[in-house]
């Protein structure tokens, strides 16, 4: 049976290896000018703070596997740097209004000044990466290249999914579809890249990466859905606009959910409200969207399959991290998958 | 012989147990049995999350093996289950590409050392010439990695002049003299140079003063360390 990890671990190691990327991650962030319509924004996202969960994941695995941390800092400060960069235009192009407690960059500064602080900071997440060769040698260097690359296109091909649904009104998605556009979207940045760079730089290559899919996977979608949960209880600690999916009419688990029990009228309802743009929505269809989703029990049906991810994240770290001595790493990375719903 | 054999018995499931609802049950402070309409039993729950889990097996499984026939298209490594290396050919071209990489890396280490001594003050490696190595002055002019020195003319001629200065490897210096420009031609009077640091530094301004009598022709020399008289390049001017 699971063992828990000790509950203050996880909070502490990613405090500890949070910090040290933040620190590293400043020396690469620009401070001459242009400052006010871009270095000083670039470094807006990142200054506001994060759980910092992608570079820790990175650094433990890396260090579980026998490297050293200063190995893979550098990683962590460029999935840090990526994921402001795609926090930025995923604000943009999902109209949110809040991002860590604070309104979103392209509603305090606009939208093109904001694309072009999104970009500036994909740019800059290349500098630690080429850097990595003085350390890592050439060859594992080039090998965490392809790896990024790999990850930025199936990132953009899940965001490409969610965009079109959106876009073409999809009320049709199943489960499945949903699986493999978090997948693509969410869990590849999240977590199958950080475990797969950590291990290939603890191990100088030496692994076979594809193993950590399956463990990315489940521990990502849990993360995915508990995030999309929050969203709809969320308190101030949350950061993010209360039922600002709903707003958004994004494709969640509990809307597949509710699209699949409720009555035909109630369905073209549901398609009526979400065609719409964020600013035709009324508060009024909002809160039926949300009662309709309390009747059909989709929070909590979301919640049992969030924990059944788990479950299954679980049982891939066993075979993921199989054969590992026990390390303050390795229970951290275990520890991730209960954290996860014990964050706010 | 004894027939009291011990016999295992019949395995209750022979297939992986996929369902995880209960795995997590305690760490689930936000789960409210009384919330919504689905956890009827425990049963129930536990089949549509083993549902559940089962399409996230699916999608996984069917997503890896497009990746592995996608990369195996493209004849890329990612997604490709690990091969063992025996194969003598694959087994050189990755000795070769290591050994290219490792004479890389000792090529920059020599680099890096290099300019570790010189910033230390070691004297610069004499490099080879025509006739052998060329002996490293007693008290070099300038060091090896000093910054470029930017040269400006100022030249009072009557002809058209045509000035260049070049400095030998390693031997920039602000710090200049000279005994003029000279021609192989004899009697012809020598031209007079003088060097001046500029304002701006790492500027040297050269001024010749041409006599309005002087005859055409190449006029060489060198320009000296205005301390130790070492040469450190050649100074010529092509009048018209």
């Amino acid at each position: 049976m699971f063992q828990e990890a000790p509950p203050s671990l996880v909070p502490a190691v990613l405090r500890e290896y949070g910090s040290l990327t933040r620190e590293a991650l400043s020396q690469y962030l620009p401070s001459h000018e242009p400052r006010r319509h871009l270095y000083d924004l670039v470094a807006d996202y990142p200054n506001r703070g994060g759980k910092m969960m992608r570079p820790s994941l990175c650094i433990a695995t890396a260090r579980a596997f026998g490297g050293r941390l200063e190995d893979a800092l550098r990683c962590a400060v460029s999935l840090e740097l990526l994921h402001n960069a795609l926090l930025i235009h995923d604000d943009i192009e999902d109209g949110s209004e809040e991002r860590r407690g604070l309104p979103t960059l392209h509603v305090q500064h606009g939208v093109p000044i904001a694309i072009n602080v999104g970009d500036t900071l994909t740019l800059l997440s290349l500098r630690p990466l080429f850097e990595n060769h003085r350390q890592l040698g050439p060859r594992l260097s080039m090998r965490i290249l392809e790896e990024t690359e790999v990850m930025a296109r199936e990132s953009a091909e899940g965001q490409a999914i969610e965009l079109g649904w959106r876009q073409d009104n999809d009320t049709t998605i199943t489960e499945q579809d949903y699986l493999l556009m978090v997948l693509k979207k969410t869990c590849w940045l999240a977590t199958i890249y950080p475990s797969r760079v950590g291990a290939l730089i603890g191990t100088r290559g030496r692994i076979d990466a594809d193993r950590f899919i399956r463990f990315g996977f489940y521990l990502g979608a849990a993360f995915q859905i508990q995030d999309d949960l929050l969203n709809l209880v969320a308190d101030a600690r949350y950061g993010k606009e209360r039922d600002g999916d709903l707003w958004e009419g994004k494709r969640t688990l509990m809307l597949v959910h509710l699209l699949r029990h409720c009555t035909a009228s109630e369905r073209e309802r549901v398609s009526t409200t979400l065609a719409g743009t964020r600013e035709e929505r009324q508060e009024a269809d909002v809160a039926w969207l949300r009662e309709r989703m309390e009747h059909y029990g989709c929070l909590e049906y979301a919640r049992q399959i969030a924990h059944g991810l788990a479950g299954a994240a679980l049982e891939e770290f066993r075979a993921a991290y199989a054969g590992l001595p026990d390390s303050r790493d390795k229970r951290f990375i275990e520890g991730l998958v209960t954290w996860v719903f014990e964050r706010s | 012989m004894s027939d009291d054999r011990y016999h295992l018995h019949e395995p209750q499931r022979t297939g992986p147990h996929r369902q995880f609802a209960n795995i997590l049950s305690s760490a689930s402070p936000g789960s409210d049995p009384d919330h919504g309409g689905v956890d009827e039993t425990s049963e129930a729950a536990g089949s549509f999350v083993a549902e559940g889990v089962r399409s996230a097996y699916q999608v996984v499984d069917a997503y890896i093996r497009q990746g592995q026939r996608v990369a195996r298209s493209l004849g890329l490594p990612s997604y490709e289950p690990p091969v063992p290396v025996s194969h003598v050919n694959e087994l050189s071209a990755r000795w070769i590409q290591a050994s290219s990489e490792l004479m890389a890396i000792g090529f920059e280490f020599l680099g890096s050392l290099a300019e570790s001594m010189a910033a230390a003050g070691y004297p610069y490696p004499p490099r080879p010439g025509r006739g052998g190595h060329a002996p490293t002055p007693p008290h070099a002019p300038t060091p090896p990695h000093a910054p470029a020195v930017r040269v400006h003319f100022e030249i009072a001629s009557s002809r058209p002049a045509q000035p260049d200065l070049q400095f030998l490897p390693g031997r920039q210096t602000l710090a200049l003299a000279s005994h003029g420009l000279r021609t192989l031609e004899p009697g012809v009077p020598t031209i007079p140079v003088e060097f001046e640091p500029a304002e701006h530094e790492g500027c040297v301004l050269v001024r010749i003063l041409v006599p309005p009598d002087q005859p055409a022709g190449l006029y060489t020399g060198s320009p000296l360390h205005a301390q130790s008289g070492v040469s450190v390049g050649s100074l010529s001017l092509h009048l018209r």
